[in-house]
Formats: structure tokens, C-alpha cells, sequence
């Protein structure tokens, strides 16, 4: 396409949908998911500017945001197991037990 | 030899015996009399000699030439202001410090014995010393600082001397009035110290004689240094705490309240005199002021009951009496009169110590009486002194008493006025002396039976400088040579003959007196002025203090204390409100702040896109 | 006909719906499929911006790998019943944080567009990259010769998180020691 910025207005979107999602959602689940959207926006801005500019480094930026947040994805999940076996829920709100 | 030695001796003595009180204290032994007081009068002795030694020096000098400078060391140093520390020894000084000194001698000495049952006589003896030693600053000292350090240390010295007996805080009380009243009249002699640098320049004694101003800072000036001598020298308006200051030992009030401390002002007068001459209407203030208060005291002294208070009234009168004498130019009558009321007075009060501690601190005159056979020294001496005050020749108080009455009326400042008060005041003095001498020696005795028992004279001690102070009362009068008038012959009959009507008159009424007199109870508490001072000047006060505390200090300032406490409480409380502890509202403040950050870093951008993009 | 600004119109169209979708189900496992749909869209909008390996790349990372993963475990943790937990913040806080987003995003948008007139060269033109042989060439090439060291490490941060699920997933035995 000839005008590759209206790409940026999507990202822009998808991201702050995201945020908004993070800040709404109490399920654990739910609020990680939001946290891939704002990745994922984020990885889209990455590319659009490389077309853009005429450059290549903003998709390898791509690829390794891609594994990290792979990884991190991986480990959250990990962690909400491990939350759900001792509070058998998965509810930000419960985890309350390190308040005074 | 040097001038720094006559002041030096006491200040030595102040700090021996002060340290003889203090290692006292720590030991717990308690110095005696004998000791602490040999000490003192020792260094008083030391110090009249240096002064002697001067005199015999000037003696052998022409009159110009009679006096000495002397620098010790610069004392106040600034860009605008020079001020020395020094001495300067004239006649006029050497004639106060020859007083100081040669009574105080004798004072001291007689103190040794009077103290001698007292708990703490170093202290007594160190705060003696004190005294004369600023008493000798503040009349040698050559420029007004240094005078007024004499003037405020004498003032000092004399609230510790009249608290002396701390235990009971009425005469602490009289101690505190008589120096708060100093130093309402000090506020004048500072701004009169102000006056002085700014229109002369310098505050050397010597400039100041010198100087010329114009007629109105002349006078503003003379007024001012006028009322430092009115809380001084106890003349109305600032009299009131010397009766009070009767609480002191006797022998501070022969020393402060009679010979020294109390002619400090007529000296500060007549150092001024050559600026006092250009201002009349100063002179005549001055005049009025002295020969009413003369007048004044007088009167209330004849109510009187308490042997000390009489003289205190006594006191105050014949400071009107200086006063007048400098009031109409007479400044060397008035000297002169410092000189003859040092001797009679100091006898007076010696005296009247004497016969209270015969009496086993007694001071009421109407529980005394017939003491002339049993007291003789006493007695006599007394008689003397009470003949020199009365202005009887060839005692030295006719001489100076009668020259002021001559100039009263015959000086170009004097007038009739003045004349006729004056007289009077010298009739009413004959009568209350007299009163005093009859009902406390010549009537028949109205003593207590144990008290009478115990009656005796004093010890040599204190004989010795009652007499030394008679033979000075009677022929002290020869020391002066003043200039006759014709027309002062008659004067000087008319002042003896008004004397013996007041004295005749007295004998008279109380020879045979038995009963306690009724005196007017009015006129006893001095005119109601006492009063009238503690009632609206420190009761004013007081008013104006608590007003004070409750509107100004717990409605206002505490309230705004609390204001500002609560304002950091509140804020606060207010900002504990953003710590909620869930991870969402914090992203969410993230969000927000970030956006605003965002617009600021933003509208910088737009700017520069705006202003480099043309 | 610009088929390509056409797509970009029902991709971008599907992945902002997706999105809110994504955010506003009821139920974990909605949310999860309205996410496949976004990343199928994104997928789409890379193809459209020329980076097909990206393109590819998503789907099977993304859609193949992490949502999987994702549906695996809402189902063990059996959260499939519908929450009700977007009623439960303030209405305050609500329209404050939505307010707050919409400034957000119109400062997020002006900052992104403000420099879409720029005119930069780099080397990868469109017709470089065919000339060199396309995409994936291009990428593979750039990624092996300049970031491999990057690329190494990455596989070091992989094998850390899976050392890091298992020791956290791993069940304990009831003295607490790993079974």
C-alpha cells in the first residue's frame, strides 16, 4: 500500500484496547491475553516502521520480541498454575495474602 | 603611679572576696566578718591613698593644668564610632572619688563589725567592693559609654546590696523596683548617648563640654541626661524606690543611698554644665524639679515612723536641694553639698545602725526613746550630724546648704520662687531632724522592758567612724571658699533662724512624748504616689500582659500552629488515599501520567516542528 | 484497484473488533478465540506491509504455540464459566480510565504521525528486497550475518523459561519437596 502510517493508528488502538484490558480484567488469564495485544501492537508498529524507512531491522526486532514474549507467556501461565493450586482461583483480587 | 589604681583595688577586693564566698560555699565553713572585711576596707584604704597622692599632686599645680588622661586600652572600634576605655581625673572627679573612697573606707570598716553575726559577709564585703569600684569607673570614666558602664554597675551592685537578706522577698522586691526604675531613667541616658553621636560625633566627656549644637538638640539632650538623673538621684518622677530600698543593710544605705550612688546624677549634671549653661529653660526645669521634690520629701518625712525611712525622705530632700543648686547655675554649691551630705548623711545612717542594733532591730521611733544616757558616742555623733544638716555654723552643712540658698535667690537663673521653697523645705527638714533626735534620744524611753535590758553601745569598730564622720561634719565646711554677697549675710541669718523655729518647735512638741504619734496616713505612704505608680504603670502592665498572652498568643499563634498541623495531617491523609495496593489502579495512574508527560514532552515537540518546520 | 489498501481496510477493521472483544467476553475461552482472530488479522496486515516471514511466523508462533498453551491452560484450570468481574470496579474509576485512554491514545497517535511525512532512504526498497531475492532471504540473511549473537542468546532466554515453567508448574509432594 502506498500510505503504511495508517498502519500506526492500528497499533495505536490495539494497544491502548490492551492497556484498558490490563486495567479492567480481574481474571489472571484474561489480563495476560491483553498483555499479548499490547505486544502484538507493538510488534506491528515495529514493522510498519521498517517499511516505512526502508529498513529490515524492524522485523528482526519482530522476531525476537515474538520469542520473548513466547517465553514470558510461557512463565506466566506457569506462575498462574502455580497460584491456582494453593488458591484455587485465578482471581487478581484473592491474592491477598502478603496485605496486612 | 597610675589612675588605674584606684578603681583597681576594689575590683582586687570584689575578687578575693568573691572568691572567699564561693570556696565558702563548696567547704561549707563560713568566712568571718573579720576576715572578708579587713580585706575590703584594706583595698578601699589603698585606693583613697592613691587618690590622696593625686590630690597632693594637683595641689601643687596651677588650675588649668589640674587634670589627667589616661587611656587603658580602645574599647569600642568601628568605622563611625571611637570609643576608649580610659580615665580622666579632674577636680570635679577627684573630688567624688575622694568621697568614695574616704567615706567608703570608713563605711567598710564599720561594716565589719555590723555584719558580724551575718551568715555570708564575704559575699556582703565582695558586693561592696563591686560597688565602689563601678561607682569610681562612673566618675572617672572619660567618655559616656564608659561612664554609663559605672552607672548601670552601681545600679547592679545596688539591687544585690538592698536584696541582700534574699530570704525575704520583700526586700528582693525593693531591689527589683529600685533597679527597674534606674532604668526607666536609663532609656534617657541612652538617647541622650545617641544624641550625642549623632549631632557631636564623638562620645568623649571632653567633646562633649566642648561641643556646640544648635539650641534645640541642646536641649533635648540636657532633658534626656536630666531624667537618667531623676531615676538616679531619686527626684520626682523616679523617687519612689529609695524608701523602699531601706530594706538593705544600714551600712548600704549610708554608702549607696546617701554618700555615692544617689550623687551620681549631680555629678553627671555637672559634667555637663557647659551645654546645661546655654539652655535656661533647662536649668529652670531643673530647678523647679529639684526644689519641689525637696519640698515633697520634706513633707512626708514628717510622717514618718521608721528611723531609716526618715532619712530616706531625708535623702531625697537634700538631693532637691543639689539639684536646685545646679538648677540655678550653682554647680560648685552643688558639689559642695554632695561633699557635706556625704559626711552628715553616712553619719546619720551609722548612726541610726548603731541604735538598731542596740535595739535589737528595732525601727520604730516610737518604740525607742532616752537612749542619750545609754548610748553616748551614738548620741553625740548623732548630735552632730543633726547640727550639720540643720545648716547650724560652723557645721560643714551651713556652709553648703547656705550657698545654695544664696543662689537660689540671687544667681541670674535663681528667683524668688525657688527662694521662698527652699527655705521652706530647710524649715520642714529642722523640724523632722529634730523629731527624730528627740523622740529616739531626748524623750523619756518607750522601749520594750527585754529590749531596754539589753541596751549597749557598739563596739570600737563602730565607734571609730561615727566619730571620724563628726569631726568631718563640723569642719568639713572650711574646705570651700565661696565668693560673699552682701546681701548673704542676711540670708545666712534668715536660713539659721528658720532652722531653729523648726528645731525649737519640735523640742517643743516631742520633749516629753510618751505615746505613739497618729500621723496622717496619707502623707505616711508618701503622697499616694507609690500608689498611684504600682496601680496604673505596673498595673498597666500587667494588663497589657495578659491581654497579651490570651489574644495574642493562645488565640492567635496557637491557633495557627494547630492550622499548620492539621494542613500536613489533612494533605496527608489525602495523598494516603493514592496508595490502594492493587497493581491495576497503579497502571491505570501509569496510563494517565504518562499521557500527560506525554503532552508536555509533545507540545515542546510541536512547538520546535511549528518553528523549524516554516 | 488497490486490493492491497482493500485488505488492510477488513484487517484492520477485524483485528481493532477482535481486540475489544478480546476484552470484553465474558469467558476465558471467548477471549481466547477473539485473540486467534486478531492474530490472524495481524498476520494478515504483516502480509500487506511485505514481511511475509513475519506473516508466517505469527501464525505459528502465536496461533500455533502460545494460544494453544493459552486454551490448555484455562481448560485444566477449568475457568471456562463466564465472570462477572467488569461490573465490579467503580463507575469513577471506569470513566476516568476510559477518558484517560482516549487522551492517551490521541497523544499516542499524534506522536506516532508525526513523522509520517518524513522521507528517509534506507537500502531495503521494495525492489531491493525482490532483487535480493525476497523476504525471507533477506531476513534470514541480515539475521544470520548480523544478529546472530542475538540469536543465540535468545535461544539461552528460551531455555531459561522453560527451565523456570517446569520448576514452577512441577507438583510438590505434601513435605514440599518436588515429586
Amino acid at each position: 500500500m502506498n500510505e503504511p502510517w495508517l498502519m500506526l493508528i492500528v497499533s495505536c488502538t490495539v494497544f491502548v484496547i490492551g492497556l484498558l484490558g490490563v486495567i479492567f480484567r480481574k481474571n489472571l488469564l484474561i489480563m495476560l491475553m491483553s498483555i499479548e495485544l499490547m505486544l502484538n501492537a507493538v510488534n506491528l508498529s515495529f514493522v510498519t516502521f521498517s517499511k516505512m524507512h526502508q529498513s529490515i531491522n524492524g522485523q528482526l526486532s519482530v522476531l525476537f520480541v515474538m520469542a520473548v514474549a513466547a517465553a514470558e507467556s510461557a512463565v506466566g501461565l506457569g506462575l498462574v498454575i502455580a497460584l491456582f493450586r494453593t488458591l484455587k482461583t485465578a482471581d487478581s483480587d484473592q491474592i491477598q495474602i502478603l496485605r496486612d | 603611679m597610675s589612675l588605674i589604681l584606684i578603681p583597681l583595688f576594689p575590683l582586687i577586693g570584689f575578687l578575693i572576696n568573691g572568691y572567699l564566698q564561693l570556696s565558702s560555699g563548696v567547704t561549707g565553713k563560713k568566712v568571718s566578718s573579720q576576715k572578708s572585711g579587713l580585706i575590703a576596707t584594706l583595698m578601699m584604704v589603698l585606693s583613697f591613698f592613691s587618690a590622696v597622692f593625686y590630690y597632693l599632686q594637683f595641689a601643687g599645680q596651677s588650675l588649668e593644668t589640674r587634670f589627667i588622661d589616661q587611656k587603658l586600652f580602645t574599647w569600642i572600634k568601628l568605622a563611625a564610632l571611637n570609643v576608649d576605655f580610659g580615665f580622666r581625673l579632674d577636680t570635679l572627679s577627684l573630688t567624688f572619688v575622694l568621697i568614695i573612697t574616704g567615706v567608703g573606707s570608713l563605711i567598710h570598716l564599720y561594716s565589719i563589725s555590723y555584719m558580724k553575726d551575718d551568715a555570708t559577709p564575704a559575699k556582703y564585703f565582695s558586693y561592696l567592693n563591686l560597688f565602689c569600684f563601678m561607682m569610681l569607673n562612673l566618675v572617672m570614666g572619660a567618655s559616656m559609654p564608659h561612664l554609663f558602664l559605672g552607672w548601670e554597675g552601681v545600679g547592679l551592685a545596688s539591687y544585690l546590696l538592698i536584696g541582700y537578706w534574699n530570704e525575704d522577698t520583700q526586700k528582693v522586691l525593693a531591689g527589683q523596683k529600685a533597679f527597674i526604675m534606674n532604668r526607666i531613667g536609663d532609656l534617657g541616658f541612652l538617647i541622650a548617648m545617641f544624641v550625642a553621636y549623632k549631632y557631636i560625633g564623638s562620645l568623649n566627656m571632653v567633646d562633649i563640654q566642648k561641643a556646640t549644637m544648635s539650641t534645640h538638640v541642646t536641649t533635648v539632650f540636657c532633658v534626656l541626661v536630666f531624667f537618667a538623673c531623676t531615676g538616679k538621684s531619686a527626684q520626682i518622677p523616679l523617687f519612689t524606690w529609695l524608701p523602699d530600698a531601706m530594706a538593705g543593710p544600714t551600712p548600704v544605705s549610708a554608702l549607696i543611698h546617701a554618700a555615692t550612688m544617689v550623687t551620681s546624677g549631680i555629678y553627671l549634671l555637672t559634667r555637663i554644665s557647659p551645654l546645661l549653661l546655654q539652655v535656661p529653660e533647662v536649668l529652670s526645669l531643673i530647678a523647679m524639679v529639684g526644689v519641689t521634690t525637696a519640698f515633697v520629701a520634706a513633707v512626708i518625712a514628717c510622717a514618718q515612723k521608721d528611723i531609716k525611712k526618715i532619712l530616706a525622705y531625708s535623702t531625697i530632700s537634700q538631693l532637691g536641694f543639689m539639684f536646685l543648686a545646679c538648677g540655678v547655675g550653682a554647680f560648685d554649691a552643688g558639689v559642695f553639698h554632695v561633699m557635706t551630705h556625704a559626711f552628715f548623711k553616712a553619719l546619720l545612717f551609722l548612726g541610726a545602725g548603731s541604735v538598731i542594733h542596740a535595739l535589737h532591730e528595732e525601727q520604730n521611733i516610737f518604740k525607742m526613746g532616752g537612749l542619750s544616757k545609754k548610748l553616748p558616742w551614738t548620741t553625740w555623733t548623732f548630735v552632730m550630724g543633726w547640727a550639720a544638716i540643720l545648716g547650724i555654723p560652723p557645721f560643714s552643712g551651713f556652709f553648703s546648704k547656705d550657698e545654695i540658698i544664696i543662689e537660689s535667690l540671687y544667681s541670674p537663673h535663681g528667683n524668688q520662687v525657688l527662694f521662698i521653697m527652699a527655705l521652706a523645705s530647710a524649715l520642714l527638714t529642722a523640724f523632722y531632724m529634730t523629731r527624730l533626735l528627740v523622740l529616739v534620744f531626748f524623750s523619756p524611753s518607750r522601749m520594750d522592758e527585754e529590749v531596754a535590758a539589753h541596751v549597749h553601745e557598739s563596739p570600737w569598730l563602730m565607734k571609730f567612724p561615727l566619730v571620724v564622720l563628726g569631726i568631718l561634719a563640723l569642719v568639713g565646711g572650711f574646705w570651700h571658699q565661696s565668693e560673699t554677697n552682701e546681701n548673704a549675710q542676711v540670708v545666712m541669718v534668715a536660713s539659721v533662724l528658720v532652722a531653729l523655729c523648726g528645731a525649737g518647735f519640735a523640742f517643743y512638741r516631742y520633749r516629753k512624748f510618751t505615746l505613739e504619734e497618729k500621723t496622717n496616713a496619707f502623707v505616711e505612704r508618701g503622697l499616694g504616689i507609690d500608689t498611684f505608680y504600682s496601680k496604673y504603670f505596673s498595673g498597666g502592665t500587667d494588663v497589657a500582659a495578659k491581654g497579651l498572652t490570651r489574644f495574642v498568643e493562645e488565640d492567635f499563634i496557637q491557633r495557627l500552629l494547630k492550622v499548620c498541623s492539621w494542613a500536613v495531617e489533612f494533605s496527608g491523609s489525602v495523598l494516603k488515599s493514592i496508595q490502594v495496593g492493587s497493581a491495576q489502579a497503579y497502571l491505570m495512574m501509569m496510563m494517565i501520567f504518562g499521557l500527560a508527560l506525554m503532552v508536555w514532552v509533545l507540545e515542546g515537540v510541536m512547538h520546535g516542528v511549528m518553528i523549524y518546520g516554516k | 484497484m488497490d486490493w492491497s489498501f482493500l485488505a488492510f481496510i477488513v484487517f484492520a477493521t477485524i483485528a481493532i473488533l477482535g481486540s475489544l472483544l478480546v476484552i470484553l467476553q465474558k469467558t476465558p475461552v471467548s477471549s481466547a478465540f477473539s485473540l486467534v482472530l486478531v492474530f490472524f488479522s495481524f498476520s494478515g496486515l504483516y502480509a500487506i506491509l511485505g514481511a511475509h516471514f513475519l506473516a508466517a511466523l505469527q501464525i505459528l508462533v502465536y496461533t500455533g504455540a502460545i494460544m494453544v498453551l493459552f486454551v490448555f491452560v484455562i481448560m485444566l484450570l477449568g475457568q471456562d464459566e463466564p465472570t462477572e468481574d467488569l461490573k465490579e470496579s467503580s463507575l469513577l474509576f471506569k470513566s476516568v480510565t476510559v477518558l484517560g485512554a482516549f487522551g492517551f491514545l490521541t497523544i499516542l497517535l499524534q506522536a506516532a504521525l508525526s513523522g509520517k511525512d518524513i522521507v528517509s532512504k534506507g537500502i531495503y526498497t521494495d525492489e531491493k528486497i525482490i532483487e535480493m531475492g525476497g523476504n525471507l532471504k533477506v531476513v534470514a540473511e541480515v539475521l544470520f550475518n548480523d544478529y546472530a549473537f542475538h540469536f543465540e542468546l535468545v535461544s539461552f532466554l528460551i531455555l531459561a523459561a522453560i527451565v523456570a515453567t517446569v520448576a514452577l508448574a512441577k507438583r510438590k509432594n505434601s513435605t514440599g519437596e518436588a515429586a
